[in-house]
């Protein structure tokens, strides 16, 4: 105890730890006041998804606990390291206690810490109520960021400390807290696109601090609590205790050291595969396999990933088991209609899943070629096959799927799809099928979808699937079935006002001005309301309407509604642009707007443009509520193959 | 007793010890011989700080032991007394026994009055003579003790020597050092060492050893 004591006098004695130490009580305590102020000030107003932004607080607050305990156990062991104390304890076969006390010492002054960062979000919680949906997600978070982090941290001094180099021991940990950071993930998503080399593993075990989600905020995935994130701690203390441990047996028995180890070897190396192999994660920003980097690097290649070949089949059955786990686990049955028996079959089925065998009803495997988002299942003996059985694993890193939540809209071939077909077209995702009949059984977790739900099964008749789970509930208003996520008012607000809401008086008066009949898209169809997110801002549009259900962002306006009535022509789109730039005519003044004619600094006049300025001089010519609806019949029209240029010049 | 037979050291391709066979029985031993010569690894290989690749060390049990590395720093901010306590928990000496032990070992060097003095506040000479303390504490019967003498000035270096007189008869004391004066005097039998071999090891003439250690050195060289 007297050890105990006197190590714990030294610390603080020594000013640049003390001073550390209460810098980061002072920092922290401040941070978390801020946090849940904003926290319990985003309650009042009713709008709890607005709080999580302030995650984005507590990765600074992460940040101090985390390089503050790297600096206090690099330093104080540091000093042990160089004092002989392992020397003499080596001669005398006894265990560096000197040491061991003052890993206890720091342990102790981190526990207090943590406590106190405990008492806070227990006010917190008292001031906004344990029913608070992010209950259990607070909790999770406290665990993983506010405890593992700083002993995470502190094992990181620990082992650095065994670096006698002052210069060399500053310059690592300078490296390790410059990797925590989300700015390195581009330097390295850099460096492995140009050289194929997957460097951005380095960030997986320095990933100590939350991401920033502000930036890719995500309500209804919650905070990322991954299970990567917690295992990146655990590495440093394995890694940590391995090592200290690995010296406490060095000049023992040989098998005691080759048992450290054998041991150590085997914790570390699974740790590794596991945080490297992390699955189906949402992980933004520059990360190399993040959403959008990972979408706009594999469909932005100069060499064209995508095919497009109609499959020669149909597909009228589909026989699903789905496993959410760390990632998509499936074993799809597909029935197979057909007029002649094919020697290939073509399916669509997006690239991050990996196939692991397709075989017939008998159990028989079939031979099958993998290439890219496109799976070939051969049938080189022409054998009468009606049933085909695929079974997959993956994930995408746009849409998420794992036991936290998932997010697989139709659209997207997370099943097998006929032929060959472009996922992304114009930015967007959009890989629609011919209807067929589902049969979903999902473990893990019970999502939500388009089909009508018995227990964990989903059956019925659809076009295409979609599956959701997350901060997600579904209710009743009258006849209309909406999914929605509770947390964000505007959400709330659109779920409770479905009846008579704004979009769709817009929608009306729309129509009206456009002299179009007024379908109602809203009817008889379930609503599923997608929140705004920059990932899914990127691949999705904001409306979609298909047989069963739509698909409504939560800042929809009346314009994306219309647009997703006028089906997409290639031949075109320049029109479709300007029509819908200019909110089909509708409440722009014409006259305000400049021609780019009649700029100077453009040098190459080109078509988009000349249909723009066409666009303006005629609604000033003939009016613009004409010419937005003899654009929109054109538009509409699939019929007419005139020039969308030439329909411009020729418009009167 | 310890032994060594045919002991040997090597850094990768470098030999540093070199079939080294010797016997320490109680006395003082000076451990002679220029800057890599393997004085600093014979101590440590016989201490059992490093392994060696060939031979064999058999020496009494572990506890026993008193070592004075070439370079011992402290914690800066702890006192005198607190250092001294951190060792006799590393040594493994019982808690009722420290504090006299402490205070022993003190008194043996001279530090009885600094005993409540942070070590940052010593001189370099007060530093060394903790140093010595710390290796001694325990009473162990094996000290051996890597360039003991440095640091200290004239009245400091004479109380070591005394010191070191006063233990040898009871203890075996080895000490390596580069200053011929020092083993000359408190010695009883010198061992000197060049590219990791013992080439002299005798007992000590007074007055010849400087000359003696000199001529070998050179012939060598």
């Amino acid at each position: 105890m007297k050890t105990f004591i006197n190590t714990f006098k030294l610390f603080f004695r020594i000013p640049s730890l003390f001073i550390s130490y209460f810098l980061m009580l002072l920092v922290d305590n401040y941070l978390m006041y801020k946090i849940l102020s904003s926290f319990i000030g985003a309650k009042n107003k009713g709008m709890v998804t607005d709080s999580m932004y302030f995650y984005g607080d507590m990765g600074i607050l992460c940040f101090v606990l985390m390089i503050i305990p790297i600096f206090l156990g690099y330093e104080f062991l540091r000093k042990n390291n160089t004092n002989s104390f392992e020397v003499v304890s080596k001669i005398s076969k006894g265990v560096n206690v000197i040491k061991a006390n003052q890993i206890l010492v720091l342990l102790l002054l981190l526990v207090l810490h943590v406590i106190n960062i405990g008492v806070c979000l227990l006010i917190g919680f008292l001031k906004i109520g344990t029913e608070n949906i992010f209950f259990d997600e607070i909790i999770e978070m406290y665990l993983c960021d506010f405890i593992l982090l700083p002993f995470a941290a502190l094992s990181i001094g620990i082992l650095l400390s065994r670096i006698r180099n002052k210069y060399i021991g500053y310059s690592l940990i300078i490296f390790v807290c410059f990797t925590c950071l989300s700015t390195t993930d581009s330097i390295l998503t850099d460096i492995y696109h140009k050289t194929s080399i997957p460097v951005y593993y380095i960030s997986d075990f320095c990933n100590l601090i939350p991401p920033d989600i502000t930036a890719t905020y995500d309500p209804l995935y919650g905070f990322p609590m991954e299970l990567y994130r917690v295992l990146a701690k655990v590495f440093w203390i394995v890694l940590a205790m391995w090592t200290e441990m690995i010296h406490l047996t060095k000049g023992r028995q040989k098998w005691k050291q080759y048992v450290c180890l054998a041991i150590g070897s085997i914790m570390i190396v699974l740790l590794g595969f596991r945080i490297t192999n992390k699955g189906s994660v949402l992980r933004m920003q520059s990360y190399a396999k993040s959403g959008i980097v990972e979408t706009n690097y594999y469909y932005g290649a100069e060499k064209d990933n995508q095919k497009e070949k109609r499959g020669e089949f149909y597909i009228t059955n589909y026989d699903m088991e789905l496993t959410f786990s760390d990632q998509l686990y499936a074993k799809v049955l597909i029935e197979i209609n057909q007029h002649t028996t094919l020697k290939e079959y073509n399916f669509t089925l997006y690239h991050g899943y990996h196939v692991d065998y397709v075989e017939n009803v008998n159990g028989e495997k079939l031979n099958f070629v993998r290439d890219g988002d496109y799976l070939t299942v051969k049938n080189e003996e022409g054998k009468q096959l009606e049933e085909i059985i695929i079974g997959y694993k993956g994930y995408s890193s746009v849409f998420y799927s794992n036991k936290k939540a998932c997010f697989l809209p139709g659209l997207f071939p997370y099943y097998p799809k006929a032929g060959f077909v472009k996922i992304y077209e114009d930015g967007y995702v959009g890989c629609e099928n011919e209807k067929s009949h589902f049969r979903i059984k999902t473990n893990g977790i019970v999502p939500y979808s388009n089909l009508p739900k018995e227990g964990n099964v989903f059956q019925g008749d659809a076009k295409n699937v979609i599956l959701l789970s997350g901060f997600y509930e579904e209710k009743n208003i009258g006849v209309q079935n909406i999914v929605y996520y509770p947390m964000n008012g505007l959400s709330k607000e659109i779920a409770e006002t479905m009846e008579n809401t704004e979009l769709r008086d817009d929608y009306k008066k729309l129509c009206n001005y456009l002299g179009v009949f007024q379908e109602d898209v809203f009817e008889r169809k379930k609503i599923i309301i997608i929140p705004s997110s920059l990932t899914f801002n990127s691949v999705l549009k904001s409306f979609y309407v298909f047989d069963q259900y739509i698909l409504l962002g939560d800042s929809t306006t009346a314009y994306d509604v219309l647009e997703s009535q006028v089906p997409y022509d290639e031949n075109k789109t320049y029109l479709r642009d300007v029509f819908f730039y200019f909110q089909a005519g509708m409440d722009v003044d014409f006259s305000e707007e400049a021609l780019y004619s009649e700029d100077d600094t453009i040098s190459d006049y080109e078509e988009y443009m000349e249909i723009h300025d066409l666009f303006i001089t005629k609604a000033k010519k003939i009016g613009q509520k004409e010419v937005a609806r003899k654009v929109f019949n054109y538009l509409a029209d699939t019929t007419n193959t005139e020039k969308e240029i030439d329909f411009m010049r020729n418009l009167r | 007793m310890i032994e060594l037979a045919h002991v040997t050291k090597k850094y990768g391709k470098k030999t540093v010890l070199d079939d080294v066979s010797l016997t320490l029985e109680k006395g003082c031993y000076g451990l002679l011989g220029p800057n890599g010569a393997g004085k600093t690894t014979l101590i440590q290989s016989t201490l059992g700080i490093i392994r060696i690749n060939k031979g064999s060390i058999q020496r009494k049990k572990d506890k026993d032991v008193g070592y004075l590395p070439q370079k011992l720093t402290f914690f800066e901010e702890a006192t005198v007394n607190e250092m001294l306590y951190y060792f006799t928990t590393v040594k493994k000496i019982e808690k009722k026994d420290r504090e006299i032990e402490i205070e022993r070992v003190l008194k043996k060097v001279n530090l009885l009055e600094k005993k409540d003095e942070r070590i940052k506040k010593l001189s370099g000479g007060m530093k060394q003579r903790m140093g010595i303390a710390q290796a001694i504490l325990g009473d162990p019967q094996l000290i051996m003790l890597d360039e003991p003498t440095v640091g200290l000035d004239p009245e400091e270096r004479k109380r070591f020597k005394e010191l070191i007189v006063n233990m040898k008869e009871e203890k075996t004391v080895l000490i390596s050092s580069h200053i011929v004066s020092d083993i000359e005097e408190i010695c009883d039998r010198v061992i000197i060492m060049n590219q990791g071999k013992i080439i002299q090891d005798r007992a000590l003439e007074k007055m010849e050893l400087e000359k003696y250690y000199l001529e070998t050195v050179n012939n060598i060289n």
